[in-house]
């Protein structure tokens, strides 16, 4: 078996819009652009009821996360830590739908290691210092060279947000049972 | 005991990009069918010789139990294998119980850890066939080992019929060392 150089791997997830990009974070501050939805991604949640919503978002973000560790193989590299970044909370959910989501993330996978963090805002390349104050951590823990990285890439990883063409697009699946 | 090379292994998930991925991921190792839904899943079942099939649990029209029960049911040797996003307890628990499952994986899964899954689910399908091949044979074997070593026509001893026999005889250790290997 290769061995497999360690990425953080990021969902930036825009509640806005309900879409999400993913990308990964190598050694050096390596970023790589690798997925990004149709706006409205997320959308389907709107019109269930509460425990079906949090049914709903914990199933396709486990598809994103997979996605993400899918499109790492083939670049000889592996994820070590996830990070899933809200902007905000989920409009129409109840108020704890972020807590639970991220608390079951957490609680169901430990290897790797899930961290789920809130942003105050829209993701503006200096919206987060190197103290990382403006992230709220809403479940998991967050180890001192996961957000050493993280702030490394920080920048380059939002600037890239505004430029579709370098992510792969996932187009969003027909509504079904979810 | 199975012909090919590679085992062959049919992914179903209503989700193309998911099917695309998977393939690139595993056809170097197998030889790969996809469908995008329970009843296409079941035409290539009839057409192809599947060893494993592995499914997602929420699809349209047919879950992945329902999926595998008919499976179950149509092609009883296959190795089945459901994956989802996140528990989905009840039906994954039923179908687990209801011997229905070989292995129930949760997204995301690490693909060398999937890789070495179904390298797993084939070796434990090719052992189901030795060991279904092994009972199929083994009685008439020893009957005719017997009538061999008792008979006195020189009719039962010639060249050919010596040829015959060690051959079904290295058939039958063939199956035993696959089932031999499961244990080591």
């Amino acid at each position: 078996m290769p061995e497999r150089q360690p990425a953080l791997l990021v969902v930036m997830i825009d509640t806005a819009s309900l879409r999400w990009h993913v990308a990964a974070i190598g050694s050096g501050a390596q970023v790589i652009p690798l997925l990004r939805s149709e706006d409205g991604n997320l959308d389907e949640y709107r019109d269930l009821e509460p425990d079906a919503q949090l049914s709903f978002l914990r199933h396709r973000f486990a598809g994103v996360l997979q996605r993400g560790c899918d499109r790492l193989y083939p670049k000889q590299m592996k994820v070590s830590h996830f990070l899933l970044i809200a902007d905000g909370h989920y409009p129409d959910a109840q108020p704890d739908t972020t807590a639970r989501l991220a608390a079951h993330f957490v609680d169901w996978m430990i290897n790797p290691p899930v961290t789920y963090l809130l942003h105050q805002g829209e993701f503006r390349e200096d919206s987060v210092t190197e103290s990382l104050d403006s992230l709220e951590t809403v479940a998991g823990e967050l180890p001192e060279t996961v957000a050493a990285s993280l702030w490394a890439g920080w920048a380059e990883m939002v600037e890239l947000l505004s430029q579709p063409d370098c992510w792969e697009l996932i187009a969003s699946p027909p509504k079904s049972i979810e | 005991m199975p012909t090919t090379t590679k085992s062959s292994v049919l992914i179903v998930d209503d989700e193309p990009d998911v099917l695309f991925s998977l393939k690139g991921l595993l056809r170097r190792d197998f030889q790969v069918f996809t469908a995008q839904s329970g009843a296409e899943a079941m035409e290539v079942m009839a057409e192809q010789d599947v060893h494993v099939i592995m499914t997602d649990q929420r699809m349209p029209s047919m879950t992945g139990t329902e999926l595998m029960g008919k499976v179950r049911a149509e092609h009883p040797d296959a190795v089945r294998i459901i994956f989802t996003g996140y528990a989905d307890t009840r039906a994954v628990v039923d179908a687990i119980n209801s011997g229905e499952l070989y292995r129930y994986i949760s997204k995301p899964w690490d693909p060398d850890n999937l890789i070495e899954m179904l390298r797993d689910a084939a070796q434990k399908y090719n052992e189901s066939i030795a060991e279904s091949e092994l009972l199929d044979q083994l009685d008439a074997y020893l009957t005719d080992a017997v009538q061999l070593a008792s008979s006195d026509d020189p009719a039962d001893r010639d060249a050919a019929s010596i040829e015959k026999f060690k051959s079904r005889t290295d058939q039958l250790r063939g199956y035993l060392q696959c089932l031999r290997g499961s244990d080591a």
